[in-house]
C-alpha cells in the first residue's frame, strides 16, 4: 500500500494566508522524510475553502524541496484552462522535478468556479473530453492542427518542454459519475475517489463497474495505482483527537455552501446527478458525528 | 481501515490531515504518529489479507 498527502489550502483565519503554503512547505518535507509516496494537490478558485489556483505552482515549489516522493494534481480542472497551456506546465514540473509529477484531471464541480470565469457548467463534460483529447495529442510531442468547439489550434503546433516521463506522466481522472469511470476505464487511467459524495457502498459498485468496463478493453483496473483519498487525524490521546473536530465541521459546514444544489446555487441542468441530492446535510454535521 | 481500501479496490491511502484551521504542529505530530503507528499495522493487515499486488 502507498501513502499519500493531500492539501486543500483552506484559509480558516487564524493564520496569514502566505503562512499556509510555507507550513504546507515543510509539512511536505517532514512527510517525505516519515515515508509519504505522494503529495495531492487540487484546483480551487473564489472561496476560502482552497487557496490556489493554479496547483502547478505549488508542485513546482514542492518539486524543489523534496526528492522522492511523487506530486499529483488532484485534480487541475480541464474545463478552466487552454489545454495548450496545461500541456505546457505538466512537462515543466516533470522536469523541475525529474520525472515525479502525476497528471489528475476532472471536469470540476462548484458553481461559483463556472460563473467566475464564465463557463456553463453544462459543457464541463464535453469540455473535459475536448481538453484530454488536445492535451494527450500535445503531450505525445505531436504537432497538430485543432478546430473543435471550444478550441482551436490554427496551423501545426507543438509544446515545450516534452515530458521527462514516457509517453506522458501518468494520468490520473477524478470519477464521480458513472460516465466519468467509464471514461477512465476506456483510456486505461487511474481513478481519483473519495467516499466525500458517496457511501463506501456506491464506491465499491462503481469500481466493480469500471474493472469490468477495463477488462473489456483489455486493461487491468488493479495493475494501476488507484488512490483513494480519507481524511485522517491522529492525536496521543482520543480526547486531543476529539478537541479538533470543529475544524472538520467548518470544512463540510463550508463545502456544503458552495455544491451544485447549495442556496443560490441551481444544479446544473445535466451532469451533476450523481452529486448530494441536499447539500444541507452537511451543513448540518456535528463535532459529535465527526 | 484495510478491509475499507480493499472494498473500493483503492492501493494508495491518500489522505487530508491539515483541516480547516487545524494547527501546523499538531499536522505535523498527526503525521508523524500516522507513519510509526497506522503506517506499518495498514501494512500488515494488507500482509494478511493477501491483497492485490500493488504497483
Amino acid at each position: 500500500m502507498k501513502f499519500g498527502l493531500f492539501y486543500l489550502f483552506s484559509d480558516f483565519g487564524a493564520i496569514p494566508q502566505d503562512q499556509v503554503f510555507n507550513e504546507v512547505l515543510e509539512e511536505v518535507e517532514y512527510g517525505e522524510e516519515l515515508g509519504f509516496d505522494s503529495v495531492w494537490l487540487p484546483e480551487h478558485h473564489f472561496a476560502v475553502y482552497g487557496m490556489m489556483g493554479n496547483p502547478m505552482t505549488m508542485a513546482a515549489a514542492i518539486s524543489q524541496r523534496t526528492h522522492r516522493m511523487k506530486i499529483g494534481t488532484a485534480i487541475i480542472v480541464l474545463p478552466f484552462q487552454h489545454p495548450l497551456r496545461v500541456a505546457e506546465d505538466a512537462p515543466l514540473v516533470d522536469a523541475l522535478s525529474g520525472g515525479r509529477l502525476l497528471l489528475g484531471m476532472g471536469r470540476g464541480y462548484q458553481p461559483p468556479e463556472f460563473h467566475g470565469f464564465g463557463i456553463p457548467q453544462e459543457d464541463s463534460r464535453e469540455m473535459f473530453l475536448k481538453s484530454f483529447e488536445i492535451l494527450k495529442r500535445a503531450l505525445s510531442g505531436e504537432r497538430f492542427v485543432y478546430h473543435g468547439k471550444f478550441w482551436t489550434i490554427d496551423e501545426p503546433t507543438e509544446i515545450f518542454p516534452k515530458p521527462i516521463q514516457k509517453p506522458h506522466p501518468p494520468f490520473y481522472m477524478a470519477a464521480i459519475s458513472p460516465a466519468s469511470y467509464d471514461l477512465a476505464a476506456e483510456n486505461n487511467i487511474s481513478l481519483l475517489r473519495s467516499p466525500q459524495f458517496a457511501d463506501l457502498g456506491t464506491v465499491a459498485e462503481s469500481y466493480g463497474r469500471y474493472a469490468a468496463k477495463m477488462k473489456e478493453w483489455g486493461h487491468d483496473a488493479d495493475s494501476l495505482d488507484q488512490p483513494f483519498s480519507i481524511r485522517t487525524f491522529v492525536a496521543p490521546t482520543d480526547e486531543e483527537a476529539r478537541a479538533e473536530t470543529k475544524h472538520v465541521v467548518w470544512f463540510y459546514n463550508l463545502l456544503a455552501t458552495l455544491l451544485p444544489g447549495a442556496p443560490g446555487r441551481p444544479v446544473p441542468k445535466s451532469g451533476y446527478e450523481n452529486y448530494p441530492r441536499d447539500p444541507s446535510v452537511l451543513s448540518q454535521i456535528t463535532e459529535d458525528e465527526v | 481501515m484495510k478491509a475499507y481500501m480493499h472494498q473500493a479496490g483503492a492501493t494508495h491511502f491518500m489522505t487530508q490531515m491539515r483541516i480547516g484551521g487545524l494547527e501546523h504542529k499538531k499536522v505535523m505530530l498527526s503525521m508523524e504518529l500516522f507513519a510509526k503507528h497506522v503506517m506499518p499495522a495498514l501494512r500488515e493487515e494488507e500482509a494478511k489479507m493477501g491483497a492485490a499486488v500493488v504497483v
